[in-house]
């Protein structure tokens, strides 16, 4: 195995300059945070004469700007107020005449908060704003990944000591009732699974530290600027998730990339205004926590097999439903019997979901008796009571028609056959040999073999694929 | 147009000065900066409590003052305004420009050149 030192030198140095640029703000953040907290409390605290708190109120709902600045702003004025409210009284107004003066010399609460945010959000603050919250997503998205990552560990190891112990048994009831997915080795719907659950921590986090960053740095509220950042967020990553980013989908991982976005926008508007702390905050130790269980559980549901249904492995061809797509040859002295097996390749990369096979003719001359002869595709599903690791497929009892069929043409004792099944969410097959016999009906002339494709593309390509 | 209407019109744009001017030998909050101009011009100028608080948020955002809370002399804890280098520097340019605007003004009003 070679290692690229260059680029693993270039990782971890990139990854050390993101983490000790986020201690920095975070301490530079904590410190002013502790500050503002101080002075929030003590605006809190202040007991003001009503028409002054009405006034002071009024204009902190026109102040869109964070809660610690608003606060700032509030507790000045108040300031301000007192000392007016007092010299006016010492001229000799009473107090609600010197109170309704010095709250004219303000002037309109509307049109102070204008020239105050004005003051305060300039075009200079708004490119800092989005600096600094794209290179705090950065950081976001990096805990995520580790975040991300530890919970899924997590998972797996608290899972595997929940699922033989006390999670047995309501297990065993979702097994047995919820949908089966299938989880074959050429079936990477799992993996895929986890990697799209764990981008939803750093998609949170991203959000989360990117919009405080930019609402602290443009002077912008946290609400006005969380919209925007979900807004984006919502198009910018909705769009990659399905329209760019390639995966093989399922119907297990497509619903859990559509949830990538939906993490962004809930890290940038779900209670911004509370501080989520690097080092384990609530949500993020609660998310973990229902990952920690909720995931396991679902894997297990939809990967176990049904264990206590005994598996027919006697080949019964009645119990495979194979007649469905039409009854065996039976020859006249050997009894029943196929006239020969397919080999080739099912690709996955290059050209995905296309069964590319080679049909090996064991008994030309009886082929040689039929006419009309054709492959049919049909669509699987699995066998029940089969385990997974079989493939063990059966006609799918929904459809009474094949998927495609294609005339076969016996070429030196072989019959090349292909379909392209990339169109199709369908992921199991069982590929039919059927003819026209000398009776005018039409027979069944292979053992079919399952067949497993996936399904390469975008979620968009798989959301409007046929099934 | 009124009295206080003029001198309104043409204390626009010097609120910045006025401040800086007054900042100049110490920390102030702002009541005491509203204050200190208004005793300065024998009360002739009273700047518009409305736009002071913007004008000193602005400085402040632009690097010329830096503001802090502390417990004042006699009173209650106040938010105080001290000025920077960057904002004497700020100070020393509106000087020239006022200096050399209200000779402009002068000329064009007919009075005597005093420069």
């Amino acid at each position: 195995m070679t290692v690229n030192y260059l680029g693993l030198f270039a990782t971890v140095a990139v990854l050390l300059i993101l983490m000790a640029g986020s201690v920095w703000l975070d301490g530079r953040s904590g410190r002013r945070e502790a500050k503002e907290n101080e002075v929030e409390r003590s605006a809190a605290s202040r007991e003001l004469p009503p028409a002054v708190e009405e006034f002071l109120s009024d204009l902190e709902g026109h102040l869109d700007m964070p809660g610690p600045v608003r606060a700032e702003i509030r507790l000045e004025l108040a300031d301000h107020l007192e000392d007016s409210i007092a010299a006016i009284e010492s001229e000799g107004l009473d107090q609600d005449r010197a109170t309704r003066e010095a709250l004219a010399r303000l002037g309109r609460p509307e049109e102070l908060a204008r020239q105050l945010r004005h003051a305060h959000q300039s075009t200079r603050r708004l490119f800092a704003g989005a600096a600094g919250g794209v290179f705090q997503a950065g950081v976001g998205v990096v805990w995520g990944a580790f975040i991300g990552y530890a919970a899924l560990v997590l998972a797996f190891v608290v899972g595997a000591i929940l699922l033989n112990t006390a999670l047995k048994p309501p297990l065993d009831f979702l097994a047995a009732h919820l949908p089966h997915v299938s989880t074959e080795q050429q079936n990477l719907a799992t993996g895929i699974a986890f990697g799209a659950a764990s981008a939803w921590f750093p998609a949170f986090l991203a959000a989360r530290f990117g919009a405080r960053a930019c609402s602290r740095l443009s002077r912008r509220s946290m609400k006005s600027v969380g919209r925007a950042w979900a807004l984006v967020g919502l198009l910018g990553i909705g769009f990659v998730v399905l329209f760019v980013y390639t995966a093989q989908q399922s119907w297990l991982v497509v619903p859990l990339e559509l949830l990538i976005p939906v993490a962004f926008v809930a890290g940038a508007l779900f209670k911004t205004g509370s501080t989520i702390s690097i080092h384990g905050g609530k949500v993020a130790v609660a998310v973990a926590a229902v990952i920690a269980v909720v995931l396991p559980l679902g894997l297990f549901a939809v990967t176990s097999s049904s264990s206590g249904s005994p598996w027919i492995s006697d080949g019964k061809q009645e119990s495979l439903r194979w007649d469905q797509v039409a009854p065996s040859w039976t020859d006249p002295t050997t009894g029943p019997g196929i006239v020969g097996y397919a080999s080739g390749n099912v690709s996955t990369s290059g050209f995905p979901g296309v069964i590319d096979r080679t049909f090996q003719v064991q008994d030309q001359a009886t082929v040689a008796q039929f006419r009309d002869v054709r492959f049919e595709l049909w669509r699987g599903v699995p066998f029940s009571g089969a385990p997974d690791w079989t493939m063990d497929y059966v006609p799918d009892p929904s459809y009474t028609t094949p998927f495609a069929t294609q005339p076969a043409t016996l070429v030196g004792g072989t019959i090349p056959v292909r379909f392209d099944v990339s169109h199709s969410r369908a992921n199991r097959w069982l590929l039919f040999m059927t003819a026209t016999g000398p009776d005018g009906r039409r027979y069944r002339l292979n053992w079919p073999e399952p067949i497993t494709t996936s399904f390469n593309g975008t979620v968009w390509d798989w959301l409007t694929a046929g099934s | 147009m009124g009295q206080r209407q003029i001198r309104g019109q043409l204390l626009k744009g010097t609120t910045p000065l006025l401040v800086l001017t007054v900042i100049r030998d110490g920390e102030l909050y702002g009541y005491e900066i509203a204050q200190k101009i208004r005793e300065r011009s024998d009360g002739a100028f009273t700047p518009s409590e409305g736009s002071l608080y913007p004008a000193l948020h602005a400085l402040e955002s632009g690097g010329a003052l830096v503001a802090t809370w502390r417990d004042g002399d006699k009173g209650p804890r106040r938010r105080y305004y001290r000025i920077t280098p960057h904002g004497q520097g700020l100070l020393a340019e509106h000087e020239r420009e006022w200096a050399a605007f209200s000779v402009g003004v002068a000329r064009a009003l007919g009075e005597p050149n005093r420069g």
